[in-house]
């Protein structure tokens, strides 16, 4: 089958500020290179859960495949034309196919808009249907979200955080997108709204047969959600494959710790287990360390790691970027 | 799904902007309401003519029958001031509306665009910031001769600029937030962007300035007239009145001091206004 979304050698680089003290003291022109020669498939159907801490460059990544950052290298093809590429109308006339939601469900819709505005304008523009169908439209996309028409007047500051984030995703899908880039969806909300975003995703993925790049640090989440998951650190894939398959046998001693560092309610906490915990801040993008980009925090680091970079094996359904992955894991069962 | 049924009472639209909110838009909206049946009919409020003389009266004090006094010419100063509403307020007025459009597009721009777009607007508006605000109006007017249509145009041209730097300083949060990413994901226009979805979330703080921008540019237009190179007599014009009555100052004072004091109340009338409609504005936005 092929990719729907199919993301290859994507790097997208900021460049720093360049003062003019630098430019006498002749210091070099930095840039911080946020995404890293990513390679992700998303296969129509998929739900790709995107893990990572914070400032692993997961949104710039988002970003980069809406269009809202410009790549510096890279293909983002979507249906069988480069993102890239395309000229702004073009551009501007694909953006139906894919479409986002945010993180944040309080600053990511308009206070001056009501809901009707907002769906409808999206509508017209995109035309997406005659005049005459557009309150039958908006209704449907409400209701499909949990929300009723009697909600459509109303300005987004009436609305509670889950019923904003309910807002958002009709938005998203007003467009019958393909793919959904959900960027950290459900970390804004109260706990107990959370599990409900998610069903909705779920749900909805279920019956318009959406492909979802779902993006969180919430590993509970993703692995409630996602059929396959990437793990991300500093910009770079480390390890990707089925969902299950990475959360029962974890092959990069990365993934495996940011396992093990996350609370489990299921078990019991126990004094006496000696539990592998990650050491040291995660470096500087702008500087990033040599070989391995995880050596310095790694319990398995050799000197093989700090010298090169290991490569990632494209083709296999289970890959990991290391020297020496794990291949045995000893508690397998527990997870 | 307790969640989306917790709003559902909540009223859906802001009350009628007539239900007073609060003390100063009152005040405001009453003195505006004034000023502008005062403008729109002189008539009904004096039976005088503005420009009549009668050198039979001549510098008479406030009485019965002139309520505001007479001046050296025997005109009736309340007619004057009741007529010459109508030329303040359009220059007031008037001296807003251009700049504000044209201010808030610059700002919506140079925030949007940043880089060489800001820097170049940055920059103009830079030189405009560098010469006091009275001196370059009176130099413009100097440059293309006095009049009411003139004046206009010098405060059009130097007044642009604190929209500009309004707008501009709220763009650069705006454009940072998720909806406007969001409107750039729909594959808006960047006009359609601007104009659509940053435009009306930044614009409050501008008509705030601008209601108190119509009380300088009133006082500015009185300096004008006062100086003699505003509006020609014997047009009736606060400025101008208070103008003609300095000779007459020690003999006469309610030449100056009660056309003076009614440009003052007006004056407060719009502050009041502007204070307002900020906090109707700002609420708004919650």
């Amino acid at each position: 089958m092929d990719a729907l979304l199919h993301i290859e050698d994507l790097t997208v680089a900021f460049d720093l500020k360049y003062r003019i003290t630098d430019a006498l003291a002749r210091r070099e022109r930095k840039k911080l290179i946020a995404v890293d020669e990513v390679d992700l498939d998303l296969m129509p159907g998929d739900t790709l859960g995107l893990v990572g801490e914070s400032g692993c460059g997961k949104t710039s990544l988002a970003r980069a495949i809406m269009g809202l950052y410009r790549p510096s290298e890279g293909r983002i093809v979507l249906g069988g034309t480069d993102r890239t590429k395309l000229s702004g109308s073009e551009f501007r006339r694909s953006c139906g196919d894919i479409q986002m939601v945010f993180q944040d469900p309080y600053s990511s819709l308009n206070p001056r808009m009501t809901v009707r505005q907002m769906l409808k304008e999206e509508l017209v523009k995109h035309r997406m249907c005659g005049k005459s169908e557009i309150p039958g439209r908006i209704r449907d996309i409400l209701e499909m979200v949990g929300l009723s028409e009697e909600h459509a007047d109303r300005y987004p500051s009436s609305f509670s955080g889950g019923q904003r984030q309910r807002i958002c995703i009709a938005r998203a899908l007003a467009l019958n997108p393909k793919i959904i880039v959900a960027d950290e969806p459900v970390s804004a909300l109260d706990v107990s709204i959370q599990a409900q975003i998610l069903n909705l995703f779920v749900e909805l993925q279920k019956k318009l047969n959406l492909t979802i790049l779902f993006i969180s640090h919430d590993l509970q989440v993703v692995r409630y959600i996602s059929s396959h998951v990437a793990v991300m650190y500093l910009g770079r894939i480390m390890e990707y494959g089925e969902a299950e398959e990475i959360f029962r046998h974890p092959r990069h001693p990365y993934t495996r710790i940011l396992l093990e560092a996350a609370p489990r309610m299921d078990v019991p906490v126990n004094p006496d287990e000696v539990r592998e915990i990650i050491h040291g801040e995660l470096p500087s993008p702008m500087n990033l360390p040599t070989g391995c980009r995880f050596h310095p925090r790694c319990p398995c680091a050799t000197e093989l790691c700090a010298k090169e970079e290991p490569l990632f094996d494209r083709s296999a359904s289970h890959r990991c970027a290391c020297h020496y992955p794990i291949m045995e894991d000893p508690d397998d069962g527990q997870r | 799904m307790s969640d989306h049924n917790a709003a559902v009472t909540r009223p859906a639209r802001r009350k009628s902007l007539f239900i007073p909110r609060s003390i100063s838009l009152t005040c405001g909206l009453i003195v505006l309401a004034i000023v502008v049946v005062v403008a729109l009919f002189p008539g009904i409020f004096t039976h005088y003519d503005p420009t009549l003389t009668d050198p039979m009266s001549m510098l008479k004090a406030p009485s019965a029958a002139h309520w505001f006094g007479t001046d050296n010419y025997g005109r009736d100063i309340f007619a004057r001031v009741i007529y010459g509403t109508r030329i303040d307020i359009l220059i007031g007025v008037g001296c807003v509306i251009v700049p504000f459009i044209f201010g808030s597009l610059m700002g919506l721009f140079a925030g949007y665009y940043g880089g060489k777009v800001d820097a170049v607007i940055m920059r103009i508006l830079d030189v405009f910031m560098a010469f006091p605000f009275l001196v370059m109006v009176i130099a413009i007017v100097a440059i293309l001769g006095s009049g009411i249509r003139n004046m206009l145009i010098a405060m059009w041209v130097v007044g642009w600029k604190e929209y500009a730097r309004l707008v501009r300083s709220e763009v650069l949060v705006a454009r940072q937030s998720e909806y406007v990413q969001a409107a750039k994901t729909m594959g808006y226009s960047e006009l359609r962007v601007i104009l659509r979805h940053i435009m009306p979330n930044v614009i409050s703080s501008a008509i705030i300035y601008g209601a108190s921008d119509i009380v300088m540019c009133m006082g500015t237009a009185a300096s004008l007239s006062y100086l003699g190179i505003g509006v020609k007599p014997p047009t009736p014009e606060w400025g101008a009145i208070i103008n003609e009555g300095k000779a007459f100052i020690q003999t006469a004072w309610w030449i100056t001091v009660i056309p003076g004091a009614v440009l003052a109340f007006v004056g407060w009338g719009f502050s009041m206004l502007g204070d307002g409609l900020s906090d109707l504005l700002r609420a708004d936005g919650q």
